[in-house]
């Protein structure tokens, strides 16, 4: 066999290999190769609301409670918390201050979390 | 195509509420618009409109339906960042759960309002041979696959949780099914080549935190998953593109997984040496390592691990809870099904609260990662209240709970659902 030949027979089984591989693979896979669709991808732009209700007074606390909770989230995640216990409530505005960089001083969760927890216990239409 | 947004299409609460709505305190507007400028997001508040309000059944479950870019009318959660619903409703039209439909779950507030095809890349690296930019271009060229897929969110029904636990107080609407079409993640991989001792790969979108402290949302799958070749890298979504609030241009399909890792605007993969202890891995997420994630609300020192494969749920579509139903007759009742990580084996169906159980139909298999449809009849002889109940059993032989599971992330319920109608 000429060395050329050899070569050829190579990759020939070479293929037929992968091609059984694949088979098999694909047996045992939910994923289908489809007959190719057609997706046509085109650039978007769109405008997402802000959402900017805010809790209202004229407090050092909820001043304070707008200008950092209400940084990352707007109110709708506030407003739509269960009834939760004081202490629950303390542990997450503790946990968007540690975990989320939340630029709040340690000794001010626990006045926001008492807030919050009065504030959310009578939300009018939820979802903001 | 720029797909541009009527303000009017908006609903949103700004309305006649509460003695504790006021204007956002002017420093801490210009603050944060500062930083949301920086970062695209541009749209303010929207004017309120006619707000259509549902109720959840739930405590505190009052929402608005309202309608954001690309998106039909869907139950809202929060608006920034967005957290919308799928009514239920929906789920009844047909297996596959529209594009405009489909719910949205955000983790960080800013994220991109514009994408442009032709510059976007998806960046590999890590430990691999050659690190890769791949064009979208690129992507559409590579062998093609499709798969049925249902994306649920590891919270989704949080809202009945009981005890409750704080997160998206969703109803049972924070899942989808879709075909997804795009190409293997172990196809991306190979064109970068994973070197020897890989042993995760993680993921990461467009989106960032408000705050530079914030971590970027990210999530890994181990490596033999990675290359099982059906997670996959989609550009579609039920034939079309995405719409941008679920991931566009590319998003990761992650089946039989919950929706976490199904990273949206996926826009870098690196693959990683040692196992990933980024925050959205190590912290967040983490379900109890027992059957069904479940544990008792008191108990203390249970070990935690990341989330990971759907268990099986199944539903009631067409009759609501305290619906009336005609004496005598037979009655129709159909919903959906899925397995979790592998197929549906049977569908059980009960009318007289969970005493007697008769096997359902089931509707056309669209692989086992889909919702399946199923059906059964039911005659109501006497006069009064059936409790209807719904149970699916995965090809695992694993089947729903008959009580609620608990965990204090409020993940992973999948109790036997119920319905009570009653006769006219």
């Amino acid at each position: 066999m000429s060395l050329i030949f050899r070569r050829i027979l190579f990759v020939f089984l070479l293929g037929l290999t992968a091609t059984l591989v694949n088979g098999v693979a694909r047996a045992q896979s939910a994923a289908m190769p489809s007959p190719h669709r057609t997706i046509r991808l085109t650039s978007q732009k769109i405008t997402l609301p802000f959402g900017d209700k805010v809790f209202a007074g004229d407090g050092k606390i909820v001043k304070v409670t707008n200008q950092h909770c209400l940084l990352c989230h707007s109110r709708g995640m506030i407003d739509t918390q269960p009834p939760l216990t004081l202490d629950t409530w303390k542990k997450e505005v503790d946990k968007m201050r540690t975990a989320y960089g939340c630029p709040l001083r340690a000794d001010q969760t626990a006045e926001i979390a008492d807030f919050i927890a009065h504030a959310a216990s009578a939300p009018a239409p939820n979802g903001n | 195509m720029e797909a541009l947004v009527n303000p009017t299409d908006y609903v949103n609460a700004e309305s006649p509420a509460p003695s504790t709505s006021g204007p956002l305190p002017r420093r801490s507007f210009l603050k944060m618009t500062a930083g949301l400028i920086a970062g695209g997001i541009l749209g303010r508040s929207l004017p309120a409109f006619a707000a259509k309000l549902i109720q959840l059944p739930f405590a505190n479950g009052s929402r608005q339906l309202v309608r954001f870019p690309q998106k039909g009318e869907m139950i809202l959660l929060r608006q920034r960042p967005p957290l919308l619903e799928t009514p239920f409703e929906v789920f009844d039209r047909g297996v596959f759960t529209p594009n405009e439909q489909f719910f949205v779950r955000w983790h960080l507030p800013v994220i991109p309002t514009s994408i442009d095809v032709n510059t976007f890349r998806l960046r590999v690296d890590g430990h691999v041979r050659t690190p890769i930019e791949l064009s979208l271009k690129e992507i559409l060229r590579q062998p093609q696959i499709e798969l049925a897929a249902i994306n649920q969110c590891s919270g989704n029904s949080r809202g009945f949780s009981s005890p409750r636990v704080p997160g998206g107080e969703w109803g049972n609407g924070a899942m989808g099914n879709a075909l997804w079409t795009g190409v293997t993640l172990k196809s991306i991989l190979d064109r970068a080549g994973v070197l020897p001792g890989a042993v995760q790969v993680r993921f990461n979108g467009l989106d960032t935190g408000q705050m530079p402290e914030t971590p970027l949302f990210m999530k890994s799958l181990d490596l033999d998953h990675a290359m099982d070749g059906e997670v996959m890298v989609a550009y579609g979504m039920n034939g079309t593109q995405l719409p941008m609030l679920n991931g566009f241009p590319l998003r990761l399909i992650v089946p039989g997984w919950y929706s976490t890792y199904w990273v949206k605007m996926l826009s870098h993969i690196e693959v990683l040496d040692k196992p990933d202890d980024n925050y959205w891995m190590h912290t967040a997420y983490l379900i109890p390592d027992t059957p069904g994630g479940t544990m008792a609300p008191d108990a203390k020192d249970v070990k935690m691990v990341p989330i990971n494969r759907l268990v099986p749920r199944s539903f009631i579509t067409n009759l609501r809870d305290n619906a009336t139903v005609r004496r005598g007759v037979p009655i129709a009742v159909r919903g959906i099904a899925f397995g979790g990580d592998t197929g549906v084996k049977s569908v059980d169906f009960s009318s007289d609260g969970g005493t007697t159980w008769q096997n359902a139909a089931l509707g056309k298999d669209y692989g086992r990662y889909s919702f399946r449809r199923w059906n059964a009849t039911f005659v109501a002889k006497q006069p009064g209240d059936y409790k209807l109940m719904v149970k699916a059993t995965n090809s695992n032989d694993l089947a729903q709970p008959a009580t609620p599971t608990w965990n204090p992330g409020g993940f992973m319920r999948n109790v036997i659902e119920q319905v009570t109608v009653h006769t006219a």
